[in-house]
């Protein structure tokens, strides 16, 4: 009785429908609740692109950042209020405390690139929150690998034109303060480690923290609402898993804007890495 | 320039795979022995271990050598001595 009161309001989806005296077990969500439908197709030419609400999620993020950052510097006046002040808090962070610090000299050239990454990722992750949203759209693999591949292509080449096409390579195999003999086996550990598990653990570790993230927040949140009943351990296990859910909303928003610093940082590492060898 | 401790995850993960990829092409070469892939990804891990604790120490050689250089200048401002 209680429970069909609540789930009169609660609209129907991932088995909701299940409920503890109902007989059917937890219905705990899976790899499904990342899979979207196209909500409308566009057709140009003999191309169709399909926008589902990741899609849309992002087009979203572009009108936010755009939208806030143009608005924050319509007017700009030498003394910030309001949008302004926000705004230039969130430069002056990204171009001392990651361009200038992690970078260093000619870092200030790259503080437009970094910024945007930051931000854009940042509204990502945090679209996992938004009542309405709630999916951080960072959790669908394909996108942080799209941001890690425009960071790896942006480092490599970047590097091979400072430091030349071969020294570029030589440098990062053979780090100084090693035994000359050493070098045979801890070469290729380099170049693998530099070349191909960089941009695969930039990508994974965003990916991974948004995706585990929104499947914690999923399964209490249908734990809480599968736990509804008249007897003791539906009350009390429903109320725990709320509050569980409530906990793990905070958490991540910290996640999400310590992620949007760490995949932001990784990149200023890379492309310091690119500018300065190692001597 | 910390990017010694950035680089520890990539290290680990290609020292391992590298290794244990290598173990596994002797193993299929010399007929079917997996103990070498094990042997393998304990050698790999080792030689990364190797890499990161010598790319830590030498960030820790630089930044103290950076910092000595400062406190040393800051004394001959105020004392006015000669530079080294």
């Amino acid at each position: 009785m209680f429970a069909e009161v609540v789930s009169a309001g609660v609209p129907a989806s991932g088995g909701l429908d299940c409920h503890l005296m109902s007989g059917c077990g937890f219905p705990a969500p899976g790899a499904e609740i990342f899979l979207f439908e196209d909500i409308f197709t566009l057709q140009l030419a003999s191309l169709e692109f399909g926008f589902s609400k990741v899609t849309v999620l992002l087009l979203l993020g572009v009108v936010v950042i755009v939208g806030f950052f143009s608005y924050a510097f319509r007017k700009p006046k030498l003394v910030p209020r309001g949008a302004q002040n926000v705004g230039e808090v969130g430069y002056v962070f990204i171009r001392d405390g990651i361009a200038k610090e992690t970078i260093g000299h000619g870092g200030e050239k790259f503080v437009p690139f970094l910024f945007s990454f930051f931000f854009f990722v940042w509204i990502l992750n945090f679209f996992g929150i938004l009542p309405g949203a709630q999916l951080p759209a960072t959790s669908i693999f394909a996108i942080p690998v799209a941001f890690a591949l425009i960071v790896y292509f942006t480092w490599v080449p970047l590097g091979m034109i400072k430091q030349g096409p071969i020294k570029f390579f030589t440098n990062m195999m053979f780090p100084p303060g090693v035994p000359k003999a050493m070098y045979v086996l801890l070469a290729p550990i380099e170049l693998i480690s530099n070349i191909l598990v960089r941009p695969f653990t930039h990508a994974v570790r965003l990916f991974a923290n948004m995706f585990a993230g929104h499947l914690l927040l999923a399964t209490f949140s249908i734990a809480a609402f599968y736990l509804i009943s008249a007897s003791v351990i539906g009350i009390l296990g429903s109320v725990a898993s709320f509050a569980v859910t409530v906990a793990l909303t905070g958490f991540e928003a910290f996640i999400q804007a310590l992620q949007a610093y760490i995949f932001t940082l990784l990149a200023a590492v890379y492309i310091g890495s690119a500018l300065h060898a190692e001597h | 320039m910390d990017n010694a401790a950035w680089t520890i995850s990539s290290r680990l993960i290609a020292g391992i795979v590298l290794y244990a990829g290598l173990g596994w092409l002797i193993s299929q070469w010399w007929g079917n022995r997996p103990a070498l892939i094990a042997i393998g990804a304990f050698i790999g891990l080792g030689l990364s271990y190797y890499l990161i604790f010598t790319g830590l120490a030498r960030e820790d050689a630089v930044r103290q050598g950076r910092s000595a250089q400062h406190r040393t200048q800051g004394n001959v401002g105020t004392d006015g001595k000669d530079q080294a």
